[in-house]
């Protein structure tokens, strides 16, 4: 009793290339692109965090982090001018936040969200910067 | 199953020769059109990494505390970066040949080839302005000194004392930078720190007339900017 049967090495050939074609389908549609706004909110990070550290103090002090970071009341001192500072440094996409070993100054970043960092280290501590974009 | 059907199973087997042939030909042929695609798909994810790294080390580069450009870490001489298209090819030889473009502020400093899209790098930076003041205070009493009014890092003493009157030492916040017991007479270039303000005090035999000193000094005027160094490699 002849059947009409496909040959099994065309069964076999089939399974085959849907395994390759299956693989070869995630390269057609596309690797999802990196995502490069870390490398650039650190990269605005570590500029704020040059530019204040080679700042000079406003009173006393090495720089002006080692001035707000130096006691609690040089940062309460300080701590209007620093955000006067920061707020204008900052492109006006981006919110930050300033950690100090005596308080912070900016906003709470939310959760869940890409935030650039940067670290400052200074006779009082570490003073902290991250960014965010808005 | 090949046990039972042993007996008709012969032609069947030979008809498979033909039909294995054809699936290893499509098998082989659908592997190598899938290295095509995946090749492709390599070398076009290949690019925009590139351009990045070039982007982002052209900026470094340009914010560096040794770039031509810059005074001090992230800030930036403003008249230098104003012939910064003369000076790009010959400081930085590696991105001449690329398709590149350098914005300070929306501001076109320096374009080559015709770069459009690409990848962009934005960097912080402050823009020093210096512009060189000049007082002349008059000295008297028994404190000879003066306060610099803005924070400079390095001041040009002009000292022409009036006949009979010595001028020996020169102290800035207590420390002695310019003496000589003979008298000093002349410029002195004195380096002073841009991170305290300034007390310039004399020891002097006399009073000094207006005019007997001078002091030229170079404040920074700083504002903020965004570079950005496009490259489209």
């Amino acid at each position: 009793m002849p059947r009409g049967q496909v040959s099994l090495s065309l069964v076999e050939a089939s399974v085959g290339i849907i395994f390759i074609l299956a693989v070869t389908s995630v390269f057609v549609t596309g690797l999802p692109a990196p995502d490069h706004r870390p490398a650039q909110l650190d990269a605005y990070a570590g500029d704020i965090a040059t530019v204040l550290a080679s700042e000079p103090p406003r009173h006393a002090d090495e720089t002006r982090l080692a001035e707000v970071a130096a006691t609690p009341a040089s940062f309460q001192r300080e701590r209007d001018a620093l955000e006067r500072r920061v707020t204008r440094l900052v492109p006006q996409n981006l919110l930050y936040l300033v950690e100090t070993p005596h308080g912070s100054i900016g906003f709470r970043p939310p959760t869940g969200i890409t935030v650039g960092t940067a670290t400052v280290q200074t006779t009082g501590g570490p003073v902290t910067i991250r960014v965010w974009y808005a | 199953m090949w046990g039972a059907d042993a007996g008709r199973g012969i032609g069947r087997a030979q008809a498979n020769l033909p039909a294995f042939a054809i699936a290893v030909l499509l098998v082989t042929s659908t592997a190598s059109l899938s290295l095509f695609v995946v090749d492709g798909a390599f070398g076009a994810v290949d690019r925009e990494p590139i351009e990045r790294a070039r982007a982002a080390g052209l900026a470094a580069a340009l914010v560096d505390a040794d770039s031509p450009l810059a005074e001090r870490a992230n800030v930036l001489n403003r008249s230098r970066l104003a012939g910064l298209d003369a000076t790009f090819d010959t400081a930085f030889p590696s991105a001449s040949a690329l398709d590149l473009r350098i914005t300070l502020d929306e501001e076109v400093l320096v374009e080559r080839g015709t770069p459009t899209g690409g990848t962009s790098v934005r960097r912080l930076v402050l823009v020093a302005d210096r512009d060189t003041r000049t007082i002349e205070p008059a000295l008297s009493g028994s404190e000879q000194a003066v306060t610099l009014p803005r924070r400079a890092s390095s001041v040009t003493v002009a000292l022409d004392p009036p006949p009979g009157t010595t001028v020996t030492t020169l102290r800035v916040n207590d420390r002695v930078v310019l003496h000589d017991p003979a008298g000093l007479d002349g410029q002195y270039d004195v380096a002073i720190s841009r991170f305290e303000t300034a007390r310039l005090a004399f020891d002097v035999s006399g009073p000094l007339p207006p005019g007997s000193v001078q002091l030229r000094y170079r404040p920074a005027t700083t504002r903020k900017a965004v570079l950005e160094v496009t490259v489209d490699a």
